[in-house]
């Protein structure tokens, strides 16, 4: 006889009951170990999606502000050695040749061969065929419902000129559509889903030639974007960068003056942006700046001279501007043309009239400012040089004045024929000239103080160049080199841990398990009692006793992980089949693949035989502790004590206590711990009340037992008390079941009754709106000017608030990734504080700010490189992982860091996705992203539809889509309500197996007392009325349970409760308690039925 | 070798506390034999419990081999029983998934003395089971066993590790007349021949008259038949 064989004969010979608890235990490892392995094929999905987004790509280098040649990824390739691919990538939107189907937020990308070095396989098939067509992705086409061979019209944003917020930007250049056949449609491995974002919708890609994209937006031979390989560093890929750009690459030109001395430089943008004009005024001594700008008038007295330009330069001591060095603020100087125009001379005061742009967005201001004249030049030199005219679109190039077609209104008629020979013959030498400090404070702006800039005779072409590569870091210029590959390898750990997350979600199947696993073992062992005396009695000492029945509880639990592996694998599939369908919403739409480490299945299968050994260690306990006397069954005079224990009482008082006070607390606690802090109050006085329960099952079973049966209810009650132990057992299962039903379904979100309700997650916007392509102007104006046979105060718009956009990753639960670099809006806080609109959830401690009221401090200053920031719940908290106070550290278009700080979080809105930053901040920071594209409109309900039906219409070159406001959050609440059901589900399954065990208790309890019935029957009872009386028996518990888990649950709904503006789904409460209680019902009236079904004789005879 | 003074033992019970034993003494010498008899439930068990290291005392002190037993702790006096105390209930509380011969050894895988000398053992629990009539069912599960056969094997079982104290509970309470004489004859039979103290609570007056000394308890007290009551 050893240890083994007592341990091998042990388990044959309880094999049938051993049998139970290897099942239950293999439940639980499947449970675990299939939650994950959600966790990894989540995991790894993401890993793969972002591997074919990416394909071979480590690095890409981008350009903020401007444009760069194409050459520069040949350059790079020539210096690095390595591939490269310059690509252009613009956004716009795309429709079907018939109009039916359109998609905007399109990616249009310009490749040339190179690209397909970077195709997860090296190869891309498509790009031989190519050609004057276009190539979509697989998602695009689905969404347009064209392939190969059909057409599509494209419509995308014009970029690389002229700021488009500039004053003279035509908004003609604004973007350009062409119409294309298709053709074909890439998959992802020949990377059709390429992408620079990380997001799980996916990007909606179509590839066209790069020069023939250049050319559509007038910037031939330029790209934005270059790919570098995996495995090229970042510094190496710098190092090169600053060896071999060249001044165009960072939107400049060069260029040599007629007549003159020395070169010029100037910015295709027309104004050169600070960081880079700073380098070039460095250049050497001879360097001057030049601002140049379009006014509307020059008037003098009575006499005006319409449509001319005005320059000023730096005071250097130069031959180009000592002129100026002389110059006060309000002086200026005129060419003689104007001067005999104006009839002016030296000491007369002129007037200039001229148009800037508003502080923010596009609004033209028209602004006039006094000179006195200092003197006037003659027409030769600079008081004719055209060459300070910058670029501007539209008009610079203009054979006569009446073609200028610039971005501002003119009216031709007032140009005069004597204005139509000054540019005939001086094309647009400007007519004046004042000091720069002043025409920078005038004219200057966030695009750049100075249109040229002018060095001397000493400084070559070539030596400005490398004058550029030494000083000015490229990223000041807004070229940046991204590690795009490690930026997708952090985004693809997910915001979300889907293991911890399944586990979550699965918890309560999982507790299941392990109390089927539990209450199987404690069977077994209790069949075992006199055993376990015996072995005291013969002087084996606890702990060996202890070893002995865990060793068994080893080998079982051990059999439960070997069997519980494979339902794992099933139980895995399942729940990702499940994600691909009907829980599709909480992946994002997510494409997921089962996947897995094999450590995983290890894991899982350790953890799931540690807890399972962990019931049965805890199972084991209470009968270890009896003494041997009890076990081995003696007689009545040392029988346990029935007197109820206060220990239950003291609990139970202890645990609901602490339950309520933790739940006041949980009022007061910050969100991260606030959710946690529910659910534990709500678990501790489940507790608490179950403890309460079993007490007064014991106390009241003295109470019955000195009473004599008065009636059935009180035999059932008698005979509940009789095993509290097993009744609390079957009322916590109930309980623990309406617990999370209860939780669950109350806390399903729901659109608000009222969508005006400006403390809805709607913000009392009806409508909302994004565009493909900027808005410049103010939604309103613009409408009525494009629209005006539209009667659109008809229509109910009341105002409108807009938003810049910083492209960015949607952080929001419809990405999985977590996102680096976040959507950024731009707004006027003062449009939402006035309206005050959406309620915060949490502002920053220490602030004067209520939740109704915080707006405000976007508009505080929070000292030097730091920008407050608001963003709903969603992105802040569950997609960035941050709450109010913390900060989150960007880079701005010149590549300086600053950080955002979260200075509020919304309730759930339809604000989900971006962070929300003041829009000077933003302009500051991110000075290229021009005009509106989204939008938040105040409306009449009842006439949204048709709005949004004429907003589309009227913008739809801008690629506007309309969608009512409750639409958008319905969208974003979706997901949640679909973890909720998730929750629901897998609770629902672990319920079900709840109610085994629970049937289980039941079964024991009346088999137990199949003598006794069997006896009740004998003497005249029938079948029929004991039905009844172990119904009502157990009826009682079930009741018990419902009311404990209902009291119990209160806590973890109130937050939702509290405030709530959406209607109280109470439907789907009430159903899922009724299936709980008919599902107790159902075992109850199994059991009864089966324990009465035998023969009476062979019951008194076993009895 | 066993004396046991003052010793009170009380339960709590739903009808208020209940005393089973009221004051104790007992006291016998290496080698003696005993019965206690009395009524059902007169607290003839919690005695024999109470010598056995099975329940403690309220009050009183117990000693066996001159070591108090109320001194030891858990482990301590688990090893006590298993090296000095043999037991025999009325239930013969055979392992039913072992053999007969694993039953008899199973005393000695409690301190790993069945790992330090498996063979000795192994004989010894082949020679008691010879000496109690059951060598060729040693193989056997005690399922297939006769009540008299498992109550023989549950006394080769408590003989096995040499115990100088065998306490028998009721230990022919559950057998016919004629197994029961033949359990009787057993145990004085291993009595004699190990010299052990050997205590048996019993309602067979056969029985208790083998013993050498005759106890009766009756309301919490002890008394010695054919003389006053012992306390």
């Amino acid at each position: 006889m050893s240890l083994l064989r007592w341990l091998i004969r042990s388990l044959v010979f309880d094999r049938r009951i051993w049998l139970g608890v290897v099942l239950a235990a293999a439940a639980a490892v499947t449970v675990f170990t299939g939650s994950l392995l959600v966790g990894d094929s989540v995991r790894l999905s993401l890993a793969r999606q972002n591997q074919l987004r990416l394909g071979r790509t480590g690095l890409v280098l981008t350009a903020s502000q401007t444009l760069f040649r194409a050459q520069l990824a040949e350059d790079l390739r020539t210096q690095l050695r390595q591939p490269a691919a310059s690509i252009l990538l613009l956004n716009g939107w795309a429709e079907n040749a018939e109009g039916t189907a359109r998609a905007v937020n399109v990616s249009i990308v310009g490749v040339d061969d190179a690209f397909a070095h970077f195709a997860p396989s090296g190869k891309a098939p498509w790009l031989s065929g190519l050609g004057d067509g276009a190539v979509l992705n697989e998602l695009l086409a689905s969404r347009l419902s064209v392939q190969a061979g059909d057409e599509i019209i494209l419509t995308f944003e014009k970029i690389g000129g002229l700021a488009a917020e500039s004053v003279l930007f035509p908004e003609s250049e604004l973007s350009v559509s062409v119409r294309l056949p298709i053709s074909a449609v890439a998959d992802a491995d020949s990377f059709g889903t390429f992408s620079l974002r990380a997001d799980t919708a996916g990007a909606l890609n179509v590839f066209v030639r790069l020069e023939k994209l250049a050319e559509w937006i007038e910037q031939p031979h330029r790209a934005n974007a270059v790919l570098l390989p995996d495995g090229c560093r970042p510094s190496a890929a710098e190092q090169a960068l600053r060896q071999v750009f060249l001044p165009e690459d960072v939107g400049l030109i060069v260029r040599s003056l007629k007549g003159q001395t020395g070169g010029e430089v100037l910015s295709r943008r027309i104004f050169i942006p600070e960081p880079i004009a700073e380098v070039l005024l460095q250049a050497d001594e001879q360097t001057v700046g030049i601002l140049t700008y379009f006014v509307n008038e020059i008037a003098h007295q009575d006499r005006r001279c319409p449509y001319s330009t005005v320059s000023a330069t730096a005071p250097a001591p130069s031959a180009v501007s000592t002129v100026f060095s002389l110059l006060a603020d309000d002086e200026i100087i005129l060419n003689e043309w104007l001067a005999d125009d104006l009839k002016a001379d030296a000491g007369d005061i002129v007037t200039l009239t001229y148009y800037v742009p508003a502080p923010t967005g596009r609004t033209l201001i028209e602004q006039t400012a006094e000179f006195r004249v200092h003197s006037v030049i003659p027409m030769m030199g600079l008081g004719a040089d055209e060459t300070l005219m910058p670029d501007y679109p539209q008009l610079a190039q203009a054979d006569s004045c009446r073609d200028w077609k610039p971005g501002i209104p003119i009216d031709l008629s007032r140009i005069r024929p004597k204005d139509e020979a000054y540019w005939n013959r001086y094309r647009g030498a400007p007519k004046a000239f004042i000091s720069l400090q002043q025409a920078q404070r005038l004219w200057g702006g966030r695009f750049g103080n100075l249109t040229a800039v002018r060095v001397g005779s000493s400084m070559s072409p070539r030596q400005l160049t490398e004058h550029l590569r030494a000083f000015l870091p490229p990223a000041a210029a807004g070229l940046h080199i991204e590690p795009i590959r490690q930026q997708a390898a952090q985004s693809s750990v997910g915001k979300t841990d889907f293991s911890s997350l399944f586990f979550g979600l699965s918890m309560f199947l999982l507790i299941s398990s392990l109390v089927l696993t539990a209450l199987l073992f404690r069977f077994a062992v209790e069949r075992r009692s006199e055993e376990i005396g015996l072995l005291k009695a013969m002087g084996f000492r606890r702990s060996r006793i202890r070893m002995m029945y865990l060793l068994e509880g080893l080998v079982l639990s051990a059999a439960g992980a070997c069997l519980g592996i494979v339902p794992a694998v099933l139980y895995t599939r399942l729940l990702l089949w499940a994600l691909s369908g009907v829980w599709s919403q909480a992946v994002a739409g997510a494409s997921l693949v089962f996947d897995f480490h094999a450590s995983t299945l290890l894991k899982g299968a350790a953890a799931g035989l540690a807890v399972s050994l962990f019931s049965m260690m805890l199972s084991l306990r209470h009968r270890l502790a009896l003494p041997a006397a009890v076990l081995l069954g003696m007689p009545a005079e040392i029988a346990p004590p029935q007197s109820p224990k206060p220990r239950f009482l003291w609990t139970a008082v202890l645990l609901g206590v602490l339950g309520l006070v933790l739940s006041g607390w949980g009022f007061r606690a910050d969100l991260q711990k606030a959710a946690a802090v529910f659910f534990v109050s709500g678990s501790l006085l489940l507790m608490s009340l179950l403890l309460f329960l079993r007490y007064s099952l014991s106390a009241s079973g003295i109470l019955v037992f000195k009473r004599p049966v008065s009636g059935l209810v009180w035999a059932a009650w008698r005979n509940a008390c009789r095993r509290p132990g097993r009744s609390m057992a079957a009322a916590a299962m109930t309980a623990a079941g309406v617990f999370l039903v209860a939780a669950v379904s109350l806390n399903q979100k729901s659109p608000p009754k009222d969508v005006r309700n400006r403390r809805s997650g709607t913000g009392g916007f009806v409508l909302t709106a994004e565009s493909a392509l900027p808005i410049l102007q103010n939604l309103p104006e613009a409408a009525a000017r494009l629209a005006p046979e539209t009667n659109w105060d008809s229509l109910g718009l009341e105002g409108v608030v807009a938003f810049r956009v910083r492209a960015g990753e949607q952080a929001s639960c419809l990405n999985l990734n977590r996102a680096v670099q976040p959507r950024l809006l731009g707004v006027d806080p003062a449009q939402l504080r006035q309206r005050r609109a959406f309620v915060f959830r949490e502002v920053l401690p220490g602030t004067a700010a209520s939740l109704e009221d915080a707006w405000h401090l976007l508009e505080a200053d929070w000292g030097p490189d730091i920008v407050p920031a608001v963003g709903d719940i969603g992105t802040v908290y569950w997609a960035l992982g941050r709450k109010a106070g913390d900060t989150l550290v960007q880079t701005d278009e010149q590549g300086r860091p600053f950080a955002l700080k979260i200075v509020g979080m919304l309730e759930s809105s339809v604000l989900q996705g971006s962070l929300i930053i003041p829009e000077k901040a933003f302009l500051e920071r991110f000075p290229s992203a021009v005009g509106y594209r989204v939008f938040l409109l105040d409306a009449q309900p009842q006439k949204a539809e048709e709005l949004s039906a004429a907003l589309s219409r009227t913008f739809r070159r801008w690629g506007l889509e309309v969608v009512p406001t409750v639409q958008q959050l319905a969208v974003f609440q979706a997901v949640e309500n679909t973890y909720l059901s998730i929750f629901l589900v897998l609770g629902g399954l672990g319920l079900l197996l709840g109610t085994v065990g629970m049937g289980w208790v039941l079964w024991l309890n009346i088999l137990e007392r199949r003598g006794e019935l069997a006896m009740m029957q004998a003497v005249g009872f029938r079948k029929r009325v004991l039905v009844s009386m172990l119904v009502q028996e157990h009826l009682l518990i079930l009741s018990a349970g419902v009311l404990i888990g209902l009291l119990s649950a209160v806590p973890a709904v109130l937050p939702a409760l509290a405030g709530r503006i959406e209607p109280v789904p109470l439907g789907l409460l009430l159903t899922a308690l009724a299936a709980v209680i008919f599902s107790g019902w159902l075992w109850i009236r199994l059991a009864a039925a089966s324990a009465l079904s035998g023969p009476i004789l062979t019951a008194l005879r076993s009895e | 070798m066993l004396e046991m003074k003052q010793v009170r033992k009380t339960y709590p019970t739903s009808a208020g506390p209940l005393e089973v034993l009221r004051g104790i003494d007992l006291r016998l010498e290496k080698g003696q034999s005993a019965s206690v008899v009395g009524p059902s439930g007169c607290g003839k068990s919690t005695l024999l419990n109470l010598i056995g290291g099975l329940d403690k005392p309220d009050e009183g002190t117990v000693w066996v081999e001159g070591r108090d037993l109320s001194t030891m702790n858990e482990e301590v006096l688990a090893d006590f029983r298993n090296r000095s105390i043999g037991f025999v209930f009325q239930q013969h509380h055979l392992l039913p998934q072992c053999t007969v011969l694993e039953n008899v050894l199973l005393p000695a895988l409690a301190g790993g003395r069945l790992r330090e000398e498996p063979s000795a053992l192994q004989r010894r629990a082949t020679e008691l089971l010879e000496q109690v009539g059951l060598a060729d069912r040693a193989g056997e599960l005690p399922g297939r066993l006769s009540g008299g056969q498992r109550q023989r094997a549950a006394v080769a079982r408590a003989l096995l590790l040499r115990p100088v104290l065998l306490l028998a509970d009721e230990p022919t309470g559950s057998l016919d007349e004629q197994t029961a004489v033949s359990v009787i004859n057993l145990l004085n039979e291993v009595h004699r021949l190990y010299g052990l103290t050997l205590i048996v609570v019993t309602h067979s007056a056969l029985l208790a008259a083998r013993m050498q000394r005759r106890f009766v308890l009756s309301g919490g007290l002890l008394y010695e038949q054919t003389q006053d009551a012992v306390r």
